[in-house]
């Protein structure tokens, strides 16, 4: 779906689209004064010189950090729908040559902890590097409704990707496991 | 004396007589409650002012978990942790691996959660804890109004904390490389086995300590040091559950009494810990091995309908790795000739009646 | 996340703050590992300039302004992957300024009739005060907000919409909302990942409990 370029809509005085616009983005570009031709623009539902909407699409200065409904109807309108039914987190316990032991945490319902036996093919190829002893995984069994209209039953394996580390991080940790050893008169 | 353990983790719960109580590491309950601190509960035993020492024998999340729920309850404890973890490596690993996003499983979650009580404990009242390698005392009753006791560290040695350190070193982490869960190292060099001596009676709890072709470390070394015990055991709690890489011949013939009371839980995850075999062998060792659970559990939880049919269809088998949990509880009235009591709480059973 | 899946249908998180839109291409995230290269080279509907950048996973929408980085997700099973792209990409970026965060937790709850809708608004709104100058008064959409249970500013904010306009529904959305803004510490994105990182779970169970409370009207 493409957004509506402001290019369409008539740069007059905001009294003549019908009420009086604030500008909504606290600073950096200024509303309205963006002539077509300047470049990309920012999309309709984050514009403050859109045309009125019902509140709930608008960018609320009031309620910043809810998430426009325009970006959630359209994400509904393009992807099936996921009924899950089950979910459990994994740990990899051990890579065989084509499978791999996982143990399972339900996340459904309480209950023991289980292990299973998976087929490293069933990973996506794009996941397979992460799939090493000590890995975390999710695994969930879902209806999808497809937007045809059809349901199937599904199994969803994927593999959790933590952020790397960086220089800083191991640096910070080092300080707080410096701290600790002071403190205790350690090492 | 009680070792509880499901499937999966154990914990031992040792009277030091005279109202003083160790415990060493933790396991939960299916509610995700402290195994140990349920057990005070039901005797009418205060953690808070009845427990002397909290040891974790390693930080294997087989053995650590629920730790924290237990070192924060126990508020007049010593913490004793092994000297390997005081390395600067494993404290970077731990303030690196963000383990409050890691898996709940985690074990190196639970002794991030450990350290932060033992921060918070110490910024209070400058409460240090105990660490613990090769001949370092735990913690001692000198006997005047109780009978005597000694709990002893019998490793790490100087040489396994080098072992481990190297160990933690390389899981550091490389600047660019994804984060991962730390498993469990092996061998496992900061395993603690203890000496715990109350009276005349002494206790070897094994922890996970292996043999190891190194003489320095390992049952070798515990045998080489100089601080070895000059007793002998009549409990054993077995190493690695019972596993062939943890039963080291000498170690029996030289700190055990002839036909000692040998107790274990089993490791219900990937292989399962004892086999058969480890069991023939544990048997012809001494008559008296008891196990708390059984190791391999058949049992899975039914299901829906479409769950249990996506479940055949996506892999090659399922199985609980938690089979409800049993607990052997020893005792015996101290200064006097009685034998031990054994007592078995289901699924804990009898190993030698079971192969024979 | 505890126990309560299906209830959920829709995640998204919401910083606001100072970025560079720039930096949010698809293969971005593949180059930090955030995203396997298939993905970032399956994503559609890229846009990435100065001003602004979208693009599109099969799981996940990603936008980002100058002001305001958001990300989405309408898949159960792809939430903690959400956050976890969102935590590994500021993890990264742990000096862009975040002054608030917002994790938003919606679903549509199906109904049979309006009656039902009726029914959740009536005993949330006393409708009767509002036949005295309305004809046929109906609530449209309610927001009620609460204080923060824990130690960050801010508030969360649920709002309710018993006349959705997808099909028979109603649609509920939780906004817990954490304003970083009266912070003595730097206003950076470190503070927010900490906070996303050790708020989440929490987030949903309150989330949910509050949909469940509400289902239960119906």
């Amino acid at each position: 779906m493409t957004h509506p370029r402001r290019r369409d809509l008539r740069l007059d005085a905001p009294d003549s689209i019908g009420e009086t616009i604030e500008p909504r983005i606290s600073d950096g570009a200024a509303a309205g004064l963006r002539l077509p031709g300047d470049g990309p623009d920012v999309p309709r539902h984050l514009d403050p010189a859109a045309p009125t909407d019902p509140p709930a699409d608008k960018t609320d200065a009031d309620a910043p950090t809810v998430l426009p409904l325009a970006l959630l109807e359209h994400q509904n309108a393009t992807r099936p729908r996921l009924d899950e039914l089950q979910r459990w987190e994994g740990v990899v316990e051990e890579v065989r040559e084509k499978t791999f032991l996982g143990r399972l945490i339900d996340q459904t319902a309480d209950g023991p902890d289980e292990i299973a036996e998976f087929d490293i093919e069933d990973v996506s190829p794009g996941d397979r590097e992460l799939v090493r002893e000590g890995a975390i995984f999710y695994w969930s069994i879902v209806y999808i409704d497809g937007l045809d209209g059809r349901r199937t039953r599904s199994s969803i394996l994927r593999f959790r990707r933590l952020p790397a580390w960086t220089d800083q991080e191991l640096g910070e940790a080092a300080e707080r496991a410096d701290a600790r050893l002071r403190r205790f008169n350690w090492d | 004396m009680s070792l509880i353990g499901p499937g999966y983790g154990e914990s031992i719960i040792i009277h030091l007589a005279a109202g003083d109580w160790i415990v060493v590491d933790s396991s939960v309950e299916r509610s995700g409650a402290a195994s140990a601190l349920t057990y005070l509960n039901q005797i009418a035993v205060d953690p808070a002012s009845a427990v002397r020492a909290v040891v974790a024998s390693h930080w294997d999340d087989d053995h650590v978990r629920g730790l924290s729920q237990v070192v924060a309850a126990c508020e007049l404890a010593d913490v004793v942790l092994s000297a390997a973890l005081s390395r600067r490596e494993f404290q970077i690993l731990l303030e690196a691996a963000e383990p409050r996003s890691m898996s709940s499983a985690s074990g190196l979650r639970e002794m991030y959660d450990v350290h932060s009580i033992l921060d918070a404990r110490w910024a209070e009242r400058c409460a240090e804890p105990i660490l613990a390698a090769e001949g370092d005392p735990i913690w001692e009753r000198d006997g005047s109004d109780a009978p005597r006791c000694r709990v002893q560290a019998l490793a790490p040695s100087a040489t396994a904390i080098i072992h481990a350190q190297e160990a933690f070193a390389r899981e550091i982490g490389i600047v660019g490389a994804p984060k991962r869960v730390f498993r469990r190292f092996r061998p496992n060099h900061a395993s603690v086995p203890l000496w715990v001596t109350v009276g005349d009676d002494h206790i070897l709890l094994g922890a996970d300590l292996e043999r190891l072709p190194d003489e320095s470390v390992g049952w070798r070394g515990v045998l080489n040091a100089p601080s070895r015990p000059n007793a002998r055991a009549a409990i054993l709690k077995v190493p690695h559950h019972g596993g062939e890489s943890g039963d080291h011949l000498p170690m029996w013939e030289e700190l055990l009494l002839e036909e000692p009371i040998a107790i274990l839980t089993p490791f219900a995850r990937g292989r399962p810990l004892p086999t058969l075999q480890d069991k023939q062998r544990l048997c012809r060792r001494t008559m008296c091995v008891f196990v708390s659970a059984n190791e391999r559990s058949r049992s899975r939880r039914r299901r829906s309908g479409p769950v249990e049919r996506q479940i055949r269809q996506t892999v090659r088998g399922m199985r609980v790795i938690e089979p409800p949990g049993g607990h052997i509880r020893l005792r015996r009235r101290i200064g006097t000739s009685d034998p031990w009591s054994v007592e078995l709480f289901p699924p804990a059973y009898h190993a030698c009646a079971a192969t024979h | 996340m505890s126990g309560r899946t299906g209830e959920v249908t829709a995640a998204s998180i919401v910083f606001i703050g100072s970025f560079n839109p720039k930096i949010f291409h698809p293969a971005w995230f593949a180059s930090e590992e955030l995203l396997s290269k298939e993905e970032a080279k399956a994503a559609s509907d890229v846009e990435v300039t100065g001003l602004y950048a979208k693009f599109e996973l099969e799981w996940a929408t990603i936008e980002v302004t100058q002001e305001r980085f958001s990300a989405l997700s309408n898949q159960a099973p792809m939430f903690e992957a959400l956050r976890d792209l969102v935590l590994g990409a500021f993890r990264l970026l742990r000096h862009t300024p975040v002054r608030a965060m917002g994790l938003n937790w919606s679903t549509y709850l199906p109904v049979d009739s309006d009656e039902q809708s009726h029914r959740l608004a009536d005993k949330v709104v006393p409708i009767e005060f509002w036949r005295s100058f309305l004809e046929e008064p109906k609530v449209r959409s309610l927001t009620i907000e609460g204080v923060r249970m824990d130690s960050y500013n801010g508030y969360a904010r649920l709002r309710v919409e018993p006349f959705a306009r997808r099909g028979k529904s109603i649609f509920v959305i939780f906004n817990d909302h954490f304003d970083f803004s009266a912070d003595e510490e730097p206003r950076a994105a470190r503070r927010a990942t900490d906070v996303l990182s050790e708020d989440w779970n929490p987030s949903y169970d309150r989330a949910s409990n509050a949909i469940s409370a509400i289902g239960a009207v119906l």
